[in-house]
């Protein structure tokens, strides 16, 4: 009886261990590793969105489970919750970026606006300038994800 | 410059002369100032006052600035700011107080009520540790009443009162304000230092008037008032030995630094007593003398068993001071979380006199009422901000001495209701 | 009788060794946990927008320079490099500097700028890719949205009912541009938190092992600097280059990570940037 006692103090106050908290891997691929460096063996590869099994934690890296293979991952390609879609701040589609920069910029502004996140424009205007027209000309250059990771991959 | 113990006297004597026929309802104040009687007069806070006040252990809020100003460190956040407004309604009774020609008793019954802003507080972050600043007000009454009794018995034989008014407006507030700073002096030792300026300020308006059944009269009216400036510092402690518990100790006093008391006085008494158509008699009494506040030392212990729970309590023991009794008061409370956004807390505490039991056959005794107390509130949580709606009510019973000068006792009850609305914002 | 008490003592002495535990218990189950915070949608919405703000003014500094398929070539670099980072709900933007100082920049919400400068010093595709990376870094360890406290603002009419009560001052918008003057005082004044920098440095060559980059990129392109005295040229915002140098392959050595001389991709870059 006191030893159960004992055992249910010991666990109520142990920090370290995490009982089957679950992480999903971010990044296109994470690496399952023997140990938690970044040079050791890779044991597994998980893909993005796996779930991961979360047996201990150090500093950097969690020791997980994945398809019954054990191994080290980098924290910061996983998270609680699954990957989610690109997050845009326009209702609309991206199809309308291309209608004209002005149009865009207000549909920004509008979106902040409904937000409450308001940049005061015509305020800073005064001290320092705003160039949002060369951020719009960056964001108009488009590079699929695909794409990208293709080129990447090229030799 | 008058004494304290000569005020005393003095109206002692003046109490003899008029007074000795009749019962002498408006002297009773005179020995204390507000609630003087009891330490724990006003729960504040938004989170405290739902835990029974038991928070020493707790304070990682902007209330930390009051309860625990160690605590404040390990509030969430950045800049945190919470505000309380309470009504509060309370009675205290004294049962028998008067005697009607009919033999039976009368009870005579103080009423208090008022709406006010009982504490605000905000904490950031400053360098290493955390500012506040913070404004509580610990301690509260407003009695307005007219009262009229009818056909009470007198002590002078053959003559009874045929009508008693007693007109009443008596206030007193007790306010701290002021900055506090905390620092972290490892990961899980804290200290803070809170150092409030004090504020006081209150008086005692009777007006009393006697129609004797001989045809005589006697018409007192009287108006006292005082007001006091002081420093309060609280240093607090906080200490988390282990996961999930968490202890704290403060100590603080207040200190006063200018004090002043006006009271003024006039009587014209019953014709039998030597009063003239045209004699008036006028006092006017002025004193400097600082009243003496208690070293008050607090130990909390707070458990945190899980983010939906948390077990607090509280032991404050006040010094003995002056002509008061050191007291030692207990609180305790319970939070719950029954979603993460939504939050029930309750909790008891014990207010107990200051003064010593009645003992009979003696006179001049001050009255001794033991308070206990619970509390109840309810909060409702967003991303960033917090909105509570509670309740504190408490009840006391005991005995007094109406009539200093007789070692007549009466039994007497203290009942108060305090509903508050509290905020919390991050930001 | 002796093993309760074995038992007891083992359990104070491990009770009293546990210091090691977090104040997270303090946590009540209204409050996000450091995992939780700035993450929501509405969280990342915030972010962005805040981003493009700080950015605009970063190019009202500076302003684009505008060759297309340079532009193109370092956004196709970037964003295959950001797929082996950890944030997938962020779009990524990279940028061209037109000035001769050496630097890069990362603003909140994907962000990223390289000046001109920058690029003349670049021999390499794993050196342009080092670089990239740890400014990638800076947005997916959210060091400036840390560093501010950037959250969404709450909008329900619960809180602006309590924060009247309460008495929270300033408008949404002074407490906007309140924080794109922090980050900017941060990317062009104070620096980031040294241990941010190292941090940031780290992920570099971990981001570019895993994404098929020679590791040594970045280490490689700081020395350079270091040894063509180019250093005065960085704007006072990093820490010590020779410290970065020593802590990147303290880094390097710990982990067991080499080199691959294979994977530097030259030509490409030779190719692409017009450099002889």
């Amino acid at each position: 009886m006191f030893l159960r006692i004992c055992m249910i103090l010991l666990l109520m106050v142990s920090p370290v261990y995490v009982y089957g908290a679950e992480v999903y891997v971010q990044s296109l691929k994470a690496p399952i590793l023997a140990e938690p460096k970044m040079g050791s063996k890779e044991v597994a590869t998980a893909r993005r969105g796996d779930a991961l099994e979360i047996l201990e934690k150090t500093q950097g890296w969690y020791r997980v489970k994945y398809k019954d293979v054990a191994g080290w991952v980098w924290k910061l390609l996983v998270d609680t919750g699954p990957p989610k879609g690109k997050v845009s701040i326009l209702e609309e589609t991206d199809q309308k970026l291309e209608e004209g920069a002005r149009r865009r910029a207000s549909a920004y502004v509008t979106a902040a606006a409904a937000r409450g996140l308001m940049e005061e424009r015509s305020r800073l205007n005064t001290l320092y300038w705003l160039n949002f027209d060369d951020l719009e000309w960056l964001e108009k250059i488009k590079v699929e994800d695909e794409r990208a990771l293709r080129f990447l991959e090229e030799d | 410059m008058i004494k304290k113990q000569e005020r005393r006297d003095f109206m002692k004597k003046l109490a003899r002369n008029s007074f000795i026929l009749i019962v002498i309802l408006l002297f009773l104040c005179t020995y204390s100032y507000a609630d003087e009687y009891h330490y724990v007069n006003s729960i504040v806070g938004e989170r405290a006052a739902g835990l029974g006040g038991a928070y020493t252990a707790v304070s990682d809020d902007p209330s930390g600035c009051y309860y625990n100003p160690a605590g404040i460190v390990f509030a969430p956040g950045r800049r945190l700011s919470i505000s309380v407004n309470a009504y509060n309604v309370s009675t205290k009774t004294y049962k028998d107080a008067l005697h009607k020609t009919t033999g039976e008793g009368e009870d005579w019954v103080l009423k208090s009520s008022q709406l006010l802003p009982n504490f605000f507080g905000v904490i950031q972050q400053l360098g290493p540790g955390k500012i506040g600043f913070s404004y509580a007000v610990t301690d509260s009454y407003l009695r307005d009443q007219e009262q009229v009794f009818y056909n009470i018995r007198s002590r002078i034989p053959g003559v009874f009162i045929e009508r008693y008014v007693l007109n009443i407006d008596d206030e007193d507030k007790v306010y701290n304000l002021g900055p506090s700073y905390a620092l972290k002096l490892r990961d899980n030792l804290s200290t803070g230092l809170t150092l409030y300026l004090h504020y006081r300020d209150g008086k005692i308006i009777r007006n009393h008037l006697l129609n004797l059944s001989n045809g005589e009269f006697d018409w007192e009216n009287y108006y006292l008032s005082w007001r006091e400036y002081g420093l309060r510092p609280i240093l607090g402690f906080m200490w988390e030995p282990f996961e999930k518990i968490s202890l704290g100790i403060t100590f603080s006093r207040t200190f006063l630094l200018d004090s002043k008391t006006r009271i003024q006085q006039t009587v014209r008494g019953p014709a039998s007593y030597g009063y003239g158509v045209n004699d008036v008699d006028f006092r006017v009494l002025e004193s400097s003398e600082k009243h003496k506040y208690p070293y008050i030392t607090t130990f909390g212990i707070a458990y945190f068993p899980s983010r939906f729970l948390l077990f607090s309590a509280d032991l404050s023991y006040n010094t003995r001071v002056e002509d008061r009794k050191a007291v030692l008061n207990g609180a305790m409370g319970i939070e719950y979380y029954l979603s993460p956004s939504l939050a029930l807390r309750a909790g008891g505490f014990t207010d107990m006199a200051n003064t010593p039991r009645l003992k009979s056959g003696v006179t001049n005794q001050p009255e001794h009422i033991d308070i206990y107390g619970g509390t109840l509130s309810i909060t409702y949580f967003t991303k960033n901000s917090s909105l509570t709606i509670g309740t504190v009510y408490s009840y006391g019973s005991g005995k007094a001495q109406v009539i200093p000068e007789t070692p007549a006792q009466q039994d007497a009850r203290i009942n108060s209701l305090t509903v508050y609305i509290g905020a919390g914002y991050s930001y | 009788m002796g093993l309760k008490r074995f038992i007891l003592i083992s359990l104070i002495l491990f009770l009293f060794a546990n210091i090691t535990y977090s104040s997270d218990f303090r946590r009540r189950a209204s409050q996000a946990s450091e995992e939780e915070i700035y993450k929501t949608e509405d969280d990342i919405k915030a972010e962005v927008i805040f981003g493009r703000s700080l950015s605009a003014r970063i190019l009202g500094r500076y302003p684009l320079y505008k060759d297309k398929d340079i532009t193109e070539y370092i956004n196709l670099i970037g964003k295959g490099l950001a797929q082996y980072a950890g944030r997938p709900e962020i779009e990524f933007h990279f940028g061209i500097l037109d000035t001769d100082t050496i630097n890069a920049f990362s603003a909140p919400g994907g962000y990223i700028f390289i000046t001109k400068g920058c690029l003349k010093e670049i021999e390499d595709e794993a050196e342009l890719a080092g670089v990239l990376a740890h400014e990638i870094a800076h947005i997916v360890e959210r060091h400036i949205v840390k560093e501010i406290n950037l959250r969404a603002p709450d909008e329900s009419p619960l809180t602006g009912f309590a924060s009247l009560i309460a008495g929270a001052t300033g408008t949404a918008e002074a407490v906007f541009t309140t924080f794109v003057d922090k980050a900017y005082e941060i990317l062009f004044e104070r620096g980031y938190k040294i241990e941010d920098e190292f941090s940031s440095d780290r992920f570099s060559v971990s981001l570019l092992k895993l994404s098929g980059y020679d590791p040594y990129g970045l280490i490689r392109f700081l020395k350079r600097l270091n040894e063509k005295g180019k250093v005065k040229e960085i704007k006072g915002t990093h820490p010590g280059i020779v410290e970065r140098i020593q802590g990147l392959k303290r880094f390097m050595e710990e982990n067991q990570i080499s080199g691959d001389d294979k994977k530097t991709r030259k030509e490409r870059f030779y190719e692409k940037t017009g450099k002889k």
